[in-house]
């Protein structure tokens, strides 16, 4: 479920995801599942972070889709963790799953779309690492 | 709760990590925090004053442990930084180092410094390669506590000019006081003749004269150790400038080097660290070559075997205590228990003073990513051998003052680094079609 869909922006952020079929995909994914997802307002593209807490403490894992600047082949799930410096703007990267966009109406892997919501779930645990998970990132995040 | 020792600060904040209070204004006095290299030097560089030596330290505040940590680091009233122990309201005074001036500016190709080197404590870290070749997907080998990978290009230049990288150097050591610069690189085929020209020593060989020549101060080469047959390359770079070479095994029971370092084991194997590391000892002497390990992850009494083996050579132990970073492959383990560390820290000194190493001859050499040699005497009982060794250093530091005021200098270097007779010749780029020289 989303948690936080009477937030200010976050209907609009929704919205524009679902304009593409991984980003429908995805909003379709966290509407239903049990996980309390929350959609970030304010960072390009679709990010959502999830409550739950990993060892005791408060997971940092974000996922983030965005299309990397001509690219328009490409869509992209960045995985990584924001500073918990409260200035810092660093991100922490893990990598990226690389989603080819075909003529049609593309659908995400469902399989692989559950390892990805698992792998976020986990806080990133190596363990947990999705098969297509792209450890190299050749593009700029925006 | 006893009061700690600065020695014992400095491992406990190691192992519990910081949190940062809201009071300060790290932003605007601190450095920046940056994850480069292998990914160590991503915390809060501080500064623990002591009375035998004060401890600069990269203590870590990112990592998720460090969420849970009982020390607080908070702008305190009377001015200046303080740690306070949560559990016990125990203060500690630290001085937090500025942002040099430097790492604003770019470099005269517009390269900004804080890309090409960073103050790891009070030496300047340079990468000097593409990533290590154990994170390239085909060979997928990158060693489990290492984020290198994800760093450069991303935190870093991937290729660094020459003239950047001495401009770098100069204003650090003008502006910063720097003595010692060390480069580093990760694998790049040192098992693999027919790579010879791409190995790290000789992508090392062009920044390390250049630095030397124009320049000065103290210089470290840290890559991949290349096999017995290539060992003149060492010779090589000592005669370009080199003054010290260091050597990261991480750990000293082979099934942990296996299963930790896939890319060095199955490319080098531990036999190259050691083999390297007592060359260049008999080269360079006693106390200029130093042995890298990783404490916190392989059994103590492992780690206490390898600083008995690293000083029976005459090397002495850069040990870190293990730090499991954001993105690592171990980065969901637990960071190591500070008594564990203490009595990795107190060996290493008996180890030190047993085999009589020198220690801190040079000036301003304060490595923040590890618990130095020197920063354990803090550790040990102040008997009698403590008190000769320490004498018997400041004796040894004395005596080098003019040699080491000689080394700071630049100096002309006749060798080249680009051609060497064992290196085969360079190959020629191909003429363009129509070109005169195609004709």
């Amino acid at each position: 479920m989303i948690v936080n869909l009477d937030e200010s922006g976050v209907g609009e952020v929704l919205e524009a995801a679902g304009r593409s079929p991984a980003g429908r995909d995805l909003v379709a994914r966290l509407q239903a599942g049990e996980e309390p997802f929350f959609v970030a307002v304010g960072p390009s593209g679709f990010e959502w972070g999830v409550f739950n807490e990993v060892r005791g403490i408060a997971n940092r894992a974000r996922l983030k889709l965005f299309t990397p600047e001509d690219r328009d082949d490409l869509a992209v799930v960045l995985a990584y963790k924001p500073s918990q410096v409260s200035w810092s703007h660093d991100r922490y990267a893990y990598g990226v799953w690389e989603i080819p966009v075909g003529d049609g109406e593309t659908a995400l892997d469902a399989a692989e779309l559950e390892a990805w919501i698992a792998f976020q779930v986990s806080g990133f645990h190596p363990e947990k690492r999705p098969l297509s998970l792209v450890r190299q990132i050749s593009y700029d995040i925006p | 709760m006893p009061r700690l020792n600065p020695g014992e600060l400095e491992i406990d904040l190691f192992c519990k990590g910081l949190r940062i209070d809201a009071s300060c204004r790290l932003d605007r006095d601190a450095r920046l925090f940056s994850r480069t290299r292998a990914g160590l030097g991503s915390g809060l560089e501080l500064v623990i004053p002591g009375d035998l030596k004060d401890i600069w330290m990269n203590a870590p505040v990112e990592e998720d442990f460090c969420a849970l940590s009982p020390y607080l680091v908070r702008w305190s009233e009377a001015g200046g930084y303080q740690v306070i122990d949560t559990r016990s309201d125990e203060d500690y005074e630290v001085h937090i180092p500025p942002t040099p001036a430097w790492y604003e500016r770019t470099t005269s190709t517009g390269v900004p410094m804080s890309k090409i080197g960073v103050l790891q404590g009070t030496y300047l870290g340079i990468y000097v390669s593409e990533a290590c070749m154990f994170w390239n997907p085909e060979e997928n080998a990158n060693c489990a506590f290492c984020t290198s990978g994800v760093n450069v290009g991303v935190n870093e230049v991937t290729r660094k000019r020459v003239d950047d990288v001495v401009e770098v150097a100069r204003a650090a050591k003008e502006e910063s006081g720097v003595t010692f610069t060390h480069f580093n690189a990760g694998y790049q085929w040192e098992d693999k003749p027919e790579h010879t020209r791409a190995h790290g020593l000789n992508r090392a060989a062009p920044y390390v004269k250049a630095v030397r020549e124009q320049v000065g101060g103290f210089l470290g080469v840290q890559v991949a150790p290349v096999l017995p047959h290539d060992h003149w390359k060492y010779d090589w770079l000592v005669d370009l400038g080199a003054d010290h070479f260091s050597f990261c095994y991480e750990f000293h029971n082979p099934d942990y080097f296996k299963s930790f370092c896939p890319g060095k084991f199955g490319h080098l194997g531990q036999d190259a660290f050691f083999r390297a590391m007592e060359y260049t000892t008999k080269l360079l002497g006693k106390g200029k070559v130093s042995g890298e390990i990783i404490a916190g992850i392989e059994p103590i009494e492992d780690t206490l075997e390898a600083i008995d083996y690293i000083t029976s050579v005459g090397a002495f132990p850069t040990v870190c205590i293990f730090r499991p970073l954001i993105g690592a492959d171990l980065e969901h383990l637990e960071s190591p228990a500070a008594e564990d560390m203490q009595r990795v820290m107190e060996h290493m000194w008996r180890a030190m003073v047993r085999n009589k190493i020198p220690l801190e001859i040079i000036p301003n050499i304060e490595v923040s990513l590890i618990v130095q040699p020197g920063d354990a005497a803090y550790l040990a009982p102040r008997d009698l051998g403590w008190r000769a060794f320490r004498a018997r250093n400041a004796i040894v530091r004395a005596l080098a003052g003019p040699y080491v005021a000689w080394k700071l200098k630049p100096h002309a270097v006749k060798a080249s680094a680009t051609d060497h007779p064992k290196l085969p010749p360079r190959r020629q780029p191909e003429p363009r079609p129509g070109s005169e020289a195609a004709a």
